[in-house]
């Protein structure tokens, strides 16, 4: 009953990256082509970046047809990562304040009444409401509390999203680990060239020791995009102007917060991502605007002890990471200003994105511009975000951030800010990475104050209004009692994913 | 002094609007008023819905037996389509997905793969709304997602006129006045063009803030006042013409709308508890009105109780739906055919957009430009799963058929077509009601099989799979069985219109 006899069909796939991109590729495309098929890794002479100081940030997702990627405790204990509720923006906004973005929804509605209407209502009435107290990722982050979100439908904890931080290196050695358990094997060789079909399509892979890999499908995992460098790049820099990074790594004695820092400074911003055993800082600068010397103290108020590694930066995107039979993932497609998730996260929905649309066969052109629509517009909105955060900015006199004020941002975020500032309505797009509580809490606390509340807010006494968010609160501190330490729930998973009992499980991929 | 909002135009439109808003909006945010002429008919004729008017009657806090005995109603499990890949085919779209996804694999790969290896169990096999609905059965689904019997959902056939006076009665308890009348002038403000009355024939004027244009074809505001383009989609929809005729019901009640391809179009045919509801809906390019008659009287299981009702339209939209202070809903705002029962859902969204974006101060440049982007989308997405109707079929029997089968269609739709028929996926959208179990129900039906599937599910072994079609299949024809005859459900809950009039 298997096959689909008779027909041209993808048999032989080579992924050419050695780090995370591939790994992740290969561990989980390795069930699907089963035993007919062949998947070789072929590394690419290159020093491997891992992520921006070698640590990075994802949401998990649940398609089941990432495999091992979907499982969150077995990434984290891989990863020797910590968890996160989301990020802590400081130093950002008009009010001064640091901020929280939180991963999930906010709060809840009152019948028809979205959860934010009611808060400006109540803000008009004269009461200091703040999103971020109707939030348990929030209070859970502000508490250095952890569960695992999820659990029955309408219990709070299953409107909750999280993210992993995680060693990137660590994670492409636990995957290439995996990805050869299940069979996949790897070239010692490097990639030397590509042999292309009269057609462009590649048709094989040549490694340095001469040894041709014939190929139906070929992935570009490699960080320097070794296959598809030439092809076509949306260049973000005027927008999102950080051009270049100072990278390092602190120990902490601390029990890791379960959330992420960004922290703004003169000339951009640091993002402290916290790991099991230390903190990933990573600062990011435009080196015209003299940020250098700002980020490095930046990253040495947070206790840097060894010289930073100086990585340039290049935001933006393929634009068509699918051509022909080769599929650019990773640094090798996109590259974002990752102020609310990491490209990690944009490299497992790009993973879950091809899973789905996997050709069949070597000629697949509708699968190819359905990924790369979606593909487009998923990260178009992720720059958006980002660069939503930076237009929005509060910090006067620093020529950075007033140019960044003062920058035409795209027509795509210019009517989302338009539309919020009118109304406090979201626009949302196809493919939108995050959670509308997101954009609401960006939009929030940078200062767009819409000039009145929804009609529908009105339709409740103040005091029927107070009462829903007493409600809430105490719901919400209510599920926060019973959450473990974010220490102790890190315990937990780790001693649970090294049972002996968890080998069978680990085999698979 | 309050926000004004006069809606123009009574019928379905305009009385699910006025509905909608009083109960939704809180008292003192607006001072309803609806104008209506009796002297003006409306189109409503049988009218079949989508699940999502469940939803609209809930928030409105209908009882549904109560609701359905005033309105006729009966229950919906989805469309049959007859003959249109090919003279002699038919099949369901439903209200629910087939079978079971394996390992975050969709269904029909895998029937797709027992199909290649021979299995000629048809993919209905594997839904348990088509299976009842050829048995004439009807029940709810359950709530317990592990029962056989959640797998569906289900919407109403009702007679239009009577939702509409179910609908007025309603609203008028909630406030909303209603003013009997022809409107003989529009005047629009000077410098801003923005409607500022309408004056009836006993000359009394009506001012407003807003205004809801819900005249129907006439379009009153948004057509003939304020002149907004209506972007015609015939070259994709060539059927400009219908008529209906009621007649009685021979044979059991049947908890399906069916839609039957014809020699220029298709023919309706909507139970509802006292009649059926028929219609031919033809192009004029390609049948006489003559010839559309005769298709339509010949095949009608009784003799009909009326003459033939005819309607023109063209199908398309108006770009802009909602025009400074008017705001465009139903007919008025655009038109497509009642193939797939989406009239009331565009009204439905319509009214919810309106009432999420509500203006909250004069001109409205930012809720206006929402509405317009998203109401686009929606009229867009409907119409390319209408045109797949047309669009993808074997027939060659017919001049209209011919001209359907190589029409250039949307690039929208062309991609879909080219991705399903390529792997068997689904090109996802953010907007559009039809979710991917419309989509495979209709491609699948109008015989677009994937050249591919997904390559994952090759991953279960021959006699695994075919296992599990087998434990499927039986328990899907076995909870089938369970379910009570249509009109024993319906009378049981109450819903039938004699229980009203009791």
């Amino acid at each position: 009953m298997s096959g689909q006899a008779g027909l041209e069909r993808v048999q032989r796939i080579v992924i050419v990256g050695s780090g995370v991109a591939a790994w992740a590729a290969a561990a989980s495309l390795a069930k699907v082509l089963g035993p007919a098929g062949r998947l070789r890794v072929v590394p690419a002479a290159e020093t491997a970046d891992a992520g921006y100081g070698g640590a990075d940030s994802l949401l998990p997702l649940h398609d089941e047809r990432l495999g091992c990627l979907r499982d969150a405790a077995a990434m984290l204990t891989a990863g020797d990562g910590s968890c996160g509720w989301g990020v802590a923006f400081d130093g950002w906004s008009p009010h001064a304040r640091p901020w929280f973005l939180p991963f999930g929804s906010i709060g809840a509605g009152l019948g028809p009444v979205p959860f934010h209407q009611i808060v400006l209502r109540l803000r008009r009435e004269g009461r200091a409401v703040r999103l971020a107290d109707y939030s348990l990722p929030a209070l859970a982050a502000q508490s250095g509390r952890f569960a695992w979100p999820g659990g029955p439908a309408r219990s709070v904890l299953s409107t909750c999203r999280n993210a992993l931080h995680l060693d990137v290196a660590a994670l492409a050695d636990a995957l290439r680990e995996r990805a050869g358990a299940a069979g996949v094997m790897s070239s010692r060789a490097p990639f030397a060239s590509a042999e292309r079909a009269g057609d462009g399509r590649i048709a094989g892979i040549h490694t340095a020791d001469g040894t041709r890999l014939g190929a139906d499908l070929v992935l570009d995992c490699s960080e320097t995009a070794v296959l598809s460098g030439r092809d076509p790049w949306e260049d973000w820099s005027p927008w999102l102007a950080c051009d270049r990074a100072l990278a390092a790594r602190v120990p902490r004695a601390a029990d890791p917060p379960p959330y992420a820092l960004a922290e703004a400074h003169a000339a951009g911003w640091t993002r402290h991502l916290p790991l099991a055993h230390a903190t990933s800082l990573v600062a990011f600068f435009n080196a015209a605007r003299g940020g250098e010397a700002a980020a490095l103290a930046s990253l040495e108020r947070a206790g840097l002890a060894a010289e930073p590694d100086n990585v340039p930066l290049r935001f933006g995107r393929r634009r068509e990471p699918w051509r022909g039979n080769c599929v650019a993932l990773g640094a090798a497609a996109a590259r974002l200003d990752p102020l609310v998730v990491g490209n990690l996260h944009f490299l497992l929905t790009a993973l879950a994105r091809l899973l789905e649309l996997l050709p069949a066969e070597p000629r697949s052109p509708a699968c190819a511009r359905e990924y790369n629509r979606r593909t487009a517009a998923e990260l178009d909105n992720a720059r958006d975000q980002a660069i939503a955060l930076y237009k929005t900015n509060g910090r006067r006199g620093e020529p950075f951030w007033d140019e960044c004020r003062a920058m035409a941002v795209p027509d795509s975020l210019a009517y989302r800010l338009d539309t919020y500032a009118s109304r406090g309505k979201v626009v949302l797009y196809d493919e939108e990475p995050f959670d509308e509580a997101a954009w609401i809490a960006l939009f929030d606390e940078q200062g767009i104050a819409p000039p009145r509340n929804h009609p529908l807010a009105d339709g409740f006494p103040i005091a029927d209004l107070e009462a829903h968010l007493a409600r809430i609160r105490a719901i919400l501190l209510d599920e926060l009692k019973r959450m473990p330490a974010h220490a102790d729930h890190l315990a937990r998973v780790r001693a649970a994913e090294r049972r002996p009992d968890n080998a069978a499980r680990e085999a698979l991929p | 002094m309050a926000f004004e909002v006069l809606i123009v135009g009574g019928g379905t439109a305009g009385w699910m609007t006025a509905a909608a808003l009083s109960r939704l909006l809180p008292r003192g945010t607006a001072a309803l008023t609806l104008v209506e002429s009796e002297a003006i008919g409306t189109v409503g004729v049988g009218e079949a819905t989508v699940p999502h008017i469940r939803f609209f009657n809930a928030k409105l806090g209908f009882d549904e037996a109560e609701f359905m005995a005033r309105t006729f109603a009966t229950f919906k499990f989805g469309i049959e389509f007859r003959d249109w890949a090919r003279i002699g085919d038919s099949y369901i779209h439903p209200f629910g997905a087939f079978g079971e996804d394996i390992a975050g694999v969709p269904f029909h790969h895998y029937w797709l793969r027992a199909r290649g290896a021979g299995d000629a169990r048809p993919l209905e096999t594997y839904s348990l709304p088509i299976l009842a609905a050829r048995q004439n059965r009807f029940a709810r689904p359950s709530a317990d997602p592990e029962d056989t019997r959640s797998t569906f959902s289900y919407a109403f056939q009702f007679d239009a006129g009577r939702y509409a006076a179910f609908l007025r009665a309603f609203a008028e308890a909630r406030g909303v006045t209603r003013r009997e009348g022809r409107i003989i002038e529009v005047t629009r403000a000077g410098e801003s063009g923005r409607v500022e009355s309408v004056t009836l024939e006993s000359g009394e004027r009506l001012r407003a803030d807003l205004f809801v244009d819900c005249s129907g074809f006439r379009a009153l505001l948004i057509g003939q006042t304020l002149g907004e383009p209506y972007e015609a989609w015939s070259q994709w929809l060539p059927c400009d013409r219908a008529l209906a005729v009621p007649c009685p019901t021979a044979g059991p009640l049947t908890p399906y709308t069916r839609a039957s391809a014809k020699e220029a179009g298709w023919i309706w045919r909507i139970p509802l508890q006292h009649r059926v509801g028929n219609g031919h809906v033809y192009a004029s390019a390609f049948a006489s009105d003559e010839r559309a008659a005769q298709l339509l009287l010949d095949q009608l299981e009784a003799p009909p109780v009326a003459e033939p009702k005819p309607l023109r339209f063209t199908a398309g939209m108006r770009r802009r739906h909602w025009s400074g202070n008017v705001v465009a809903i139903g007919l008025s705002a655009g038109f497509l055919e009642p193939l797939e029962s989406t009239s009331i859902h565009l009204i439905q969204l319509a009214i919810g957009y309106l009432v999420e974006l509500f203006p909250l101060h004069q001109p409205d440049a930012a809720g206006e430009a929402e509405f317009n982007r998203i109401m686009a989308l929606e009229y867009e997405r409907i119409r390319d799963f209408i045109i797949l109707h047309y669009h993808a079929t074997e027939r060659d029997d017919t001049e209209f058929w011919r001209y359907c089968r190589a029409m250039t269609v949307p690039d929208t739709l062309a991609h879909r077509l080219e991705l399903f028929r390529e792997r068997g996926v689904i090109a996802r959208y953010r907007e559009g009601m039809f979710l991917d179990p419309s989509w495979h129900a209709v491609l699948l039906g109008q015989r677009v099989v994937p050249r591919r599937y997904d390559p994952a599910a090759d991953a279960p072994p021959n006699g695994v799979l075919a296992g599990h079609l087998d434990h499927l299949a039986k328990a899907y024809a076995d909870a089938a069985a369970t379910l009570p005859p249509h009109e024993t459900f319906l009378r049981e809950i109450g819903a039938h219109h004699e229980a009203a009039a009791a």
